[in-house]
């Protein structure tokens, strides 16, 4: 097949046709590329190297520029680079290295051809190869072609040299086993005569190799620290300074006077007009921030201006460093700050700005709230702003300190009411996550709420059509729950009144004053109220709601409610209203939630007409209300896995079986059981089921079923569990609300956290931080603000054994070492002497040492290092006599153990 | 043993680190291990992007593994998050837990990803070497020049970086083993290009 090939050798179109045409190709660019891609099918099969060559080129550049897929082409690319001519090979090496990877199938084929031009005489050769090799090196070619590149280590040409190293590298990176091969090649080469290469390599990773070093080895920071200090001085060059000032701030934390000094030039940056070194600035504020804070507080006036910059890097970076800021003293202050600001961001910021407040509030279980009633109501100020679409994280926030928190549920309640009650919040689609929330609470808590009726209007007002069916159902039950309430309190009440009326008529007469007869009850009323009134005179109700949790009997609040046999009537008609139109719902589950109500709210009516209840109503409504008064708490994450699991029970063989039932018929009842269930109240939600007081399932259903009711309504489960039926995905509705103080600018900013942002000592807190609840185990892990340790693996094993060799040799006055594993154990020995005196280092290390050979090399090149330090000094311990080398080895080994205990298991 | 550099003048630090003694072993050993060890091989720059300004790729170098559709991911966010940014703005953008470095130089943005820790600034100084170097080999260099000699470019990126780390700081050295290679180039070219070789080829 000659003549097709000479047609293409002759009129092949070069890499310039195909730019020029691409670039004269307005539209159907897409057609001109797989119209080219087709030629290049048909001449890459030619036999002669130049037209192949070219398809290559042709086709790489397409590859790169256009992203076509060239992974078909890889022999081929391999034909070109065997071929003899330069130009051939260079074409071939530049397509391999763009396209080949670890997957590639062809890979070892270019083995035998890599080696070839390794050794070959044509420096320009091997350096193709090497930038070859470092590009696509995987562990069978590392390992194959160790012995050729490190035969290069020792090439005359400097730039050769330079490219073995840097591919030396990778090699160890894939295949560390090369460490022990030729490590000491390596090292004669970067001590050799020649600086072009050490500096190469050494020049700017200097610093970073203090950096990566001090932890290692404490006392060379102590005589680092002050040139690196000196050189900060005096250096011009800003990304050098920079170096410095970030070796400082990470590694060298410890040193008062260098951190003073970095700090100083951080300030330069900060002010400096420059954006990159103002970014610069902050960034290395943010990492000097956990161990200084002082830094971070005498910057913030540059930090706080630093939140109104263009740029949104610099903008995020500062408002890492305001968050930074918080503490248990000024996070009032700080949060208003931020609220405000957040008010007059763009969305995206504005939602950084929040989600900030959000995490760092709520960090360790709310570590640094004292007082919750303020933390509520901001929840509450922060699903007002407009932009705010942290539906799902305030959700979990309200609910999640409602059952933590019991001293704030007053509060709780009052900010749902507030939220509920306002219509024009049912139409942002953001809110909804937090006005299911805000339903739940007023439900659960609703002992607290002043006027129950109220509420119940308000979860049952028409636009909360707007809401979808999962957030609707959590408004029905909520609505429910407080039916129970009130039909509850209005059956106290009665019987109240008649026993009052038979005994004596004190109780009644108290009702109009403040609390007198719940002070009979308590004799706590008093002192309570002084103390809130003190405190907050927000609520003038707060009295009778904080004597209601201390009286179960709720004797005080439900008299000032006042029920009447009208308003309870009322109530019963305004629920079947609303609830009506819903028994009919396309969703099953607000259907039946709904007829549930309903049916109940018939069965009342009847029973309670007339104005006499019947024995067997109150008898009902005293069952459901026991059911819903039971407290929920928290759960661990973990309940549900220490749960035994009965015997008998197969799981997942009856999951796929519902799965199959599922799939055919709709399952309306699937979600209406979960009591009976083994796990009785370590699961939250069985208890907010009315139903299961009735139905009891066999238990081997139960357990499904409560998935299945979990996944539907995370909503009752603790926050942890992921709530995945309802997305907020929805651009950000513009409410138009509550922007008020959007018109104080940066400057009333500075101003203002000028004054917050010092960390006075507030000692007006009338009230102490109120109990949180918080698991043993299983609750959030708390975060500790760490670094991640620098990771040991096996590369780094290797390589100090090797160092330990070598050091071995340099201490025992530079013999070579011929036998690897003698040298090993010398260092060992020496690991040994040094245990007692490295015991506080360890103790300072990162606790994931859980892996012994990465703290055993540890040790040894801190037993490196101080050997060659003080040679003199070290001689005797080194030699010591067995004896004393034995006991010390003891001693080592009883510190590891307190230290294992100290960090506990 | 004396160090030099271009980039910072290291040169002072470092001797007045000998002067003082300040390490114990030698530096080449400390290199090796931060190099092999400490920093799990990590590499320094993890790719490199020319992009114009209408957003068309004009050059990618990916030191790391990216799949090709990873890669038509990356360049269309990086391009969507580094086009839109204004001119006085600083020129580090963090995207996916990485560092993108970037610089415009007239309608072409260049753009190097590195890790969080690396630095930043020595990343710009890279970018500035390599267009001064690329304007040194072509004479004032400008777009179109990158766009037809696409290949070119790629090989004097390869003599700068090697597996994403820079090894060559002289600009007189790249120039002079680019110029070297593309003689050898040429001449293979021409031995390859001249007539009767065709002819020897199609009627093999």
């Amino acid at each position: 097949m000659a003549s097709p090939s000479l047609m293409d050798t002759l009129f092949q179109r070069t890499l310039d046709d195909i730019i020029k045409g691409l670039r004269h190709q307005q539209a159907g660019e897409s057609a001109f590329i797989s119209k080219v891609v087709e030629e290049i099918r048909r001449e890459i099969k030619s036999t002669d190297l130049h037209t192949k060559s070219i398809a290559l080129q042709k086709l790489t550049y397409i590859n790169s520029i256009h992203f076509i897929d060239m992974s078909w082409a890889a022999f081929h690319a391999i034909e070109c680079i065997s071929s003899p001519n330069f130009s051939h090979k260079k074409v071939g090496y530049l397509a391999i290295s763009m396209s080949f990877n670890e997957s590639t199938s062809v890979i070892l084929l270019i083995t035998n051809q890599l080696r070839k031009d390794l050794k070959s005489n044509n420096e320009f050769e091997v350096s193709l190869a090497l930038d070859c090799l470092s590009r696509i090196g995987t562990a069978d070619l590392c390992r194959d072609l160790t012995p050729e590149v490190f035969t290069l280590l020792s090439s005359s040409k400097v730039f050769v040299r330079k490219k073995a190293i840097g591919v030396v590298l990778r090699v160890f990176g894939k295949y560390p086993d090369a460490v022990r091969v030729c490590f000491k090649r390596l090292v004669e080469c970067l001590d050799g005569t020649d600086p072009q290469i050490v500096s190469a390599v050494v020049g700017v990773f200097l610093l970073k190799i203090f950096a990566k070093l001090a932890p290692l080895e404490p006392r060379l920071a102590k005589r680092v620290v002050e040139p690196i200090c000196d050189h900060m001085r005096r250096t011009g060059a800003k990304s050098l300074m920079f170096e410095c000032i970030r070796t400082v701030v990470t590694s060298f934390t410890d040193y008062e006077s260098a951190v003073k000094l970095s700090v100083a030039k951080i300030r330069d940056f900060l002010v400096d007009d420059d954006p990159n070194l103002k970014y610069l600035g902050l960034h290395a504020l943010s990492i000097i921030a956990p161990n200084h804070l002082w830094a971070v507080l005498e910057n913030k006036e540059v930090v706080i201006k630093s939140l109104s910059d263009d740029d949104p890097n610099v903008k995020l970076e500062s408002l890492r460093l305001v968050a930074a800021m918080v503490s248990e003293s000024n996070v009032v202050e700080i949060c208003r700050v931020l609220v405000n600001y957040s008010l007059k961001s763009d969305p995206e910021f504005c939602n950084e700005i929040l989600g900030s407040i959000l995490s760092k509030c709520c960090q360790n279980v709310y570590e640094i709230i004292v007082d919750f009633d303020w933390y509520v109501s901001l929840l509450g100020e922060m699903s007002r702003i407009p932009h705010c679409q942290k539906g799902e994280e305030i959700e979990n926030q309200l609910i999640d300190i409602g059952m933590r928190v019991k001293d704030v549920r007053p509060e709780l309640v009052r900010v749902g009411r507030d939220l509920l009650i306002d219509p024009a919040l049912l139409g942002n689609s953001f809110l909804h996550r937090i006005l299911s929330a805000a339903a739940w609470v007023c439900g659960e808590y609703v002992e607290f709420s002043t006027k129950p009726v109220e509420l119940v209007e308000a979860l049952l007002q028409p636009r909360t059509s707007l809401l979808p069916p999962s957030i609707r159902t959590v408004y029905i039950q909520s609505a429910f729950k407080i039916l129970i309430f009130c039909l509850h309190s209005y059956l106290l009440q009665r019987e109240n009144i008649a026993d009052d009326m038979a005994s004596e008529m004190l109780g009644l007469k108290s009702q109009g004053e403040c609390s007198g007869s719940s002070a009979l009850v308590t004799g706590k009323a008093p002192a309570c109220q002084e103390q809130d009134e003190g405190f907050n005179p927000r609520d003038s109700n707060k009295s009778y709601e904080d004597l209601s949790i201390i009286n179960e009997g709720d004797v005080s609040a439900l008299l000032e409610k006042g029920f009447t046999h009208e308003s309870i009537v009322n109530l019963l008609n305004l629920i079947e209203l609303a609830l009506g139109p819903l028994s009919g719902s396309p969703d099953v589950e607000v259907q039946e939630r709904s007829k549930n109500v309903l049916g109940f709210v018939d069965l009342i009516k009847q029973e309670i007409s007339n104005g006499f209840v019947s024995e067997r109503a109150s008898k009902i409504i005293d069952m459901v209300h026991d059911a819903f008064t039971e407290e929920l708490g928290p759960v661990s994450v973990n309940a549900q896995e220490k749960v035994p699991i009965p015997d008998g029970l197969m799981l997942k063989e009856n999951l796929a079986d519902l799965d199959a039932i599922c799939g055919n018929v709709q399952l309306p009842s699937s979600i209406s059981f979960s009591m009976g269930s083994p796990f009785g109240e370590s699961v939250g939600a069985s208890v907010s089921i009315p139903q299961s007081k009735e139905e009891s399932e066999p238990s081997s259903e139960s357990t499904s079923l409560l998935a299945e009711h979990r996944k539907r309504h995370g909503l009752y489960y603790l926050p942890s569990e992921k709530n995945e039926t309802l997305a907020n995905d929805y651009p950000p509705a513009n409410d138009p609300k509550s922007s008020d103080n959007t018109n104080d600018d940066a400057q009333d900013l500075v101003k203002l956290t000028d004054k917050s942002l010092l960390p006075k000592r507030r000692s007006n807190h009338a009230k102490p931080r109120p109990v949180v609840v918080k698991l043993d185990e299983g609750d959030v892990a708390p975060i500790i603000a760490k670094k991640s340790a620098t990771r040991d693996d096996l590369l780094s094993d290797a390589v100090r054994d090797i160092l330990l060799g070598n050091v071995a040799k340099t201490a025992s006055s530079q013999s070579i070492i011929s036998d690897k594993s003698s040298s090993k154990r010398k260092g060992k020995e020496k690991l040994n002497v040094d245990l007692p005196e490295s015991r506080e280092i360890l103790g300072v290390e990162k606790p994931d040492l859980g892996n012994p050979s990465s703290r055993r090399s540890k040790h040894r090149s801190h037993g490196k290092e101080k050997s060659r330090k003080s040679p003199e000094k070290k001689n005797s311990d080194e030699i010591g006599d067995g004896e004393k080398e034995s006991r010390r080895v003891d001693i080592a080994i009883v510190g590891i153990k307190q230290n294992k205990e100290l960090k506990g298991p | 043993m004396l160090l030099s550099c271009r980039w910072f003048s290291i040169e002072y630090w470092y001797l007045d680190s000998n002067q003082q003694r300040i390490w114990s072993f030698p530096v080449s050993k400390i290199v090796a291990i931060v190099h092999s060890g400490s920093t799990n091989c990590k590499k320094k720059i993890h790719f490199v992007l020319l992009i114009s300004r209408q957003g068309k790729v004009r050059l990618t170098k990916w030191y790391s593994p990216y799949s090709q559709k990873e890669r038509t991911k990356v360049i269309r966010e990086l391009s969507g998050v580094i086009l839109s940014r204004g001119p006085k703005l600083c020129n580090f953008v963090e995207w996916r837990g990485y560092k993108v470095v970037y610089k415009r130089y007239a309608s072409l943005y260049f753009c190097m990803c590195i890790d969080q820790d690396d630095n930043e600034l020595e990343v710009l100084e890279i970018i500035h070497h390599y267009v001064e170097i690329l304007d040194r080999y072509f004479g004032s260099v400008c777009e179109l020049d990158l766009i037809f000699n696409f290949h070119k470019a790629y090989y004097i990126l390869d003599e700068l970086l090697i597996a994403g780390e820079l090894q060559e700081s002289s600009k007189k050295t790249v120039a002079r083993l680019i110029a070297a290679q593309d003689s050898l180039v040429e001449s293979a070219k021409e031995q390859a290009s001249s007539i009767s070789n065709i002819i020897a080829q199609a009627t093999k």
